[in-house]
C-alpha cells in the first residue's frame, strides 16, 4: 500500500519514516552523552570517526577524546546503546509480525515460550555453573521452546492461531515451572539479584559482541520479515482470506513463526526478555501509518530502537549508580502507552 | 467461463463433508448454492476456492483444472466472499480492497497504476466508492458486505464465490446486493452463491444446485429444482409452489 488517499488522518509514510530515522539518530548520540562522565555530542562522532579510521587503517595514534573519554564512549556507552537500539527495533518487528501471524492483538515475541525456554537456559548457566556462555544457553534454551512450541501446535493438523498460542502457553509454563524448581533449588543471595535482573532483561554489560548478535539478528531476520509484508498483509481477515488470495496458509504461518522466533532467541539471548516493546509499539505505529505491513516493520524498527534507547538510558541512570533492569523500565512506560492506545482506539470507534 | 466440477470429496476427520459431489456453474451466470444446514454449501465453496485441498475429484475452469495452478494463478481467477470476516485491525475501505490485489503484486514493488485502476473499479463495481475511506467497523452490515464484494472484485475474478452473502442484512439491503451480483452477471463474471434462503435465490438465480449429506440431490433450471417433490425430501417440510404476480418467479412456501 503506498501513500495514496488510503484513508482518513493516517501520516504519509516517506515524512514519517525520515523524521523516525533522524530522532533515532540524535537519540543514539545523545544517550551516549548521558551518564556519570560529561560528553558532548561531538565527541561521540568524534570518537566514532577515530575508530572507524582505524578500522580502515587510518586512524590516529592517540584519539582526540582522550583515553579515557574514549574508552567510556567507544567500549562502554556506545555498544550499549546500540545494543538497545538493536534489540529494540528488532523486539518491535518480532511483536507485529507475531500479532498478524495469530491475528492476536495481544501477542508479544515472546508468546512461543521463548523467554521462558531462554530464561531456564540463562538459570541453568547462572545457577548450576553450567559450562556455556550465557547467550548460548538462553538461545539454545529459546530452541527448544520453539520446537517444542511448533511441534505441539503443529499436532493433528495445521498450526492456528488459537492452537499457536495455547502451545506457547503450555511450554511457558513449563519452563516457567523449570526455572523456578532451579532457583529454589539452588540459587544463593549473590546469584539470585543477577537471575532477577535477567529475567527482567538488563542491557547492562553489552559490549560489541551484543551489537553484532542483536544488530546481525534484526537486520537479517527483520529484512526478511520485510519482505513478506504483502504476505502478512493478506492475514487480516484470516486464514481463509488470505488462501483464497492465493497464500499457502499453513506453509507461510510455520515459517513466518520460525523466522521471528530465531529473531526474538537471538534479542533475548543478548538482553533477557524485555517486555511491552513487542506488544505496545506496534499498535502505537500501526495507530499512526496503518496496518500495511510494509510500512509498519520499518516504522516499528525504527520506533521501537528510539524507544529503547532512552528506556535503557532511564534505567542507567535515574536511580544512579545503581541499575534498573530495563524490563522494569519499559513496563512502566508502556503500560499507560498501552492503556492510551486503548482508549484512543475506543474513542476513534474502531471496534472492527 | 463454466465451472465444473466432478466427484468432489472431502471429509473433517471420519466424517466425509463432501460425498462425491459432480456439479456445474455455467459460465456468465448467476448458481444458487442451497441445502440444509452441514449440506456442505461452505466447504463447498472453499474447495473451489482454493482454501480447502479436496481428498479426491476435480474442479475444472473452462476446461482447464483448477486445483493443478498454482495458488496465486487461482486466485487470480476466483474470489471468494466469505461470511463475516472481521479484521484483525481496523481497515479503511479501501485498504480491504488493496487487499484484493495480492495475488498480482510482486513482492517487492508498490501497487501500480494498474492495481489503482482496479481497485477504483471494484470499489465503483461494488457501490461503496463513497465510503472509500471509512473504517470496516463504522459501517452497516449491507456495506460492509459490499466493501468484502469489493475486494474480491480487485482480484479480478472470472469466478465469483460468495457464501451466505445475504445473511443479517435487511431486505433493502438484500436486494441491492442481488442486484449487484445480477450486474456482475451481465458483466459476464460466474457467480456461485451459496444461498439459504429459498426465495431469494428462485427470484435471482439462473441455475442452481441443491446439496444434501455431502452429495447433489438436484441440479437445474430454478424451475426445475425447486419444486415440492425435491424440495420436500431435503428439508423435510411440505412445500407448496406460487407464481410470483409480477415477476413470475416461482414463490415457495412452507408447512
Amino acid at each position: 500500500m503506498t501513500g495514496r488517499p488510503g484513508g482518513r488522518p493516517r501520516l504519509p509514510t516517506g515524512p514519517v519514516a525520515l523524521v523516525a530515522a533522524a530522532v533515532l539518530l540524535v537519540s543514539v548520540t545523545v544517550a551516549v552523552t548521558i551518564g556519570p562522565a560529561d560528553l558532548a555530542p561531538a565527541d561521540v562522532w568524534r570518537s566514532v570517526a577515530d575508530h572507524v579510521a582505524g578500522l580502515l587503517g587510518g586512524g590516529p595514534a592517540e584519539p582526540a577524546l582522550g583515553r579515557l573519554a574514549d574508552g567510556i564512549v567507544w567500549d562502554l556507552r556506545l555498544p550499549r546503546v546500540l545494543t538497545a537500539a538493536a534489540v529494540g527495533a528488532g523486539l518491535a518487528v518480532a511483536g507485529a509480525v507475531m500479532q498478524s501471524v495469530t491475528r492476536n492483538p495481544l501477542a508479544d515475541p515472546y508468546l512461543l515460550g521463548l523467554s521462558s525456554g531462554a530464561s531456564l537456559g540463562a538459570v541453568a548457566v547462572l545457577v548450576l555453573g553450567v559450562g556455556v556462555l550465557l547467550p548460548v544457553a538462553a538461545f539454545v534454551g529459546a530452541l527448544v521452546a520453539l520446537v517444542a512450541a511448533l511441534t505441539l501446535a503443529g499436532v493433528g493438523g495445521t498450526i492456528t492461531p488459537g492452537r499457536t498460542v495455547l502451545a506457547g502457553l503450555a511450554v511457558a509454563q513449563l519452563a516457567s515451572a523449570g526455572t523456578s524448581f532451579v532457583i529454589f533449588w539452588s540459587a544463593t543471595g549473590d546469584s539470585y539479584r543477577e537471575i532477577l535482573s535477567w529475567l527482567m532483561g538488563s542491557l547492562a554489560g553489552a559490549g560489541w559482541p551484543a551489537v553484532g548478535i542483536a544488530l546481525g539478528a534484526t537486520a537479517v531476520l527483520g529484512t526478511g520479515l520485510v519482505a513478506q509484508g504483502r504476505t502478512l498483509d493478506a492475514f487480516a481477515f484470516g486464514d481463509t482470506a488470505a488462501a483464497a488470495l492465493g497464500i499457502d496458509v499453513g506453509r507461510t504461518r510455520w515459517v513466518l513463526l520460525t523466522v521471528v522466533a530465531l529473531l526474538t532467541g537471538a534479542l533475548v539471548a543478548v538482553s533477557g526478555s524485555i517486555g511491552f516493546v513487542g506488544l505496545a509499539l506496534p499498535h502505537a505505529v500501526r495507530f499512526v501509518v496503518g496496518p500495511g505491513h510494509r510500512r509498519l516493520l520499518p516504522l516499528s524498527a525504527l520506533v521501537g530502537a528510539t524507544f529503547l534507547v532512552w528506556a535503557d538510558t532511564a534505567a542507567r541512570t535515574v536511580f544512579e549508580p545503581r541499575e534498573l533492569p530495563v524490563g522494569i523500565v519499559t513496563a512502566f512506560l508502556g503500560a499507560p502507552v498501552f492503556a492510551l492506545l486503548l482508549w484512543r482506539r475506543r474513542a476513534a470507534g474502531a471496534d472492527a | 467461463m463454466s465451472l465444473r466440477l466432478t466427484d468432489v470429496a472431502w471429509s473433517a476427520g471420519e466424517v466425509r463433508v463432501l460425498d462425491g459431489v459432480t456439479a456445474a456453474a455455467p459460465g456468465g451466470r448467476l448458481t444458487g448454492l442451497l441445502g440444509p444446514n452441514g449440506a456442505g454449501k461452505s466447504t463447498l465453496l472453499r474447495v473451489v476456492g482454493g482454501v480447502l485441498a479436496p481428498d479426491a475429484g476435480s474442479v475444472h475452469l473452462d476446461g482447464a483444472d483448477l486445483l493443478a495452478l498454482p495458488r496465486r494463478e487461482r486466485a487470480r481467477r476466483v474470489a471468494l466472499v466469505e461470511q463475516e470476516a472481521v479484521a484483525a485491525w481496523p481497515l479503511t475501505v479501501r485498504e480491504a480492497v488493496h487487499l484484493g490485489r495480492t495475488p498480482h503484486l510482486s513482492r517487492w514493488g508498490g501497487l501500480t497504476a494498474r492495481d489503482h485502476a482496479a481497485v477504483d473499479a471494484a470499489l465503483e463495481a461494488a457501490g461503496v466508492s463513497a465510503l472509500a475511506d471509512r473504517r470496516l467497523g463504522t459501517l452497516s452490515g449491507g456495506e460492509r458486505q459490499r466493501a468484502h464484494l469489493a475486494r474480491a472484485l480487485a482480484q479480478e475474478p472470472r469466478v465469483l464465490l460468495l457464501d451466505e452473502p445475504t445473511n443479517h442484512l435487511d431486505v433493502h439491503a438484500r436486494l441491492e446486493l442481488l442486484a449487484l451480483l445480477r450486474s456482475l452477471v451481465a458483466a459476464d463474471v460466474t457467480v456461485v452463491a451459496a444461498l439459504h434462503d429459498l426465495n431469494l435465490a428462485a427470484a435471482a438465480c439462473d441455475h442452481v444446485v441443491l446439496l444434501a449429506d455431502g452429495r447433489v440431490a438436484a441440479e437445474g433450471p430454478v424451475e426445475e429444482v425447486l419444486v415440492p417433490d425435491v424440495v420436500e425430501p431435503v428439508y423435510g417440510v411440505r412445500c407448496d409452489v406460487l407464481t410470483h404476480p409480477v415477476t413470475g418467479r416461482p414463490v415457495l412456501t412452507f408447512s
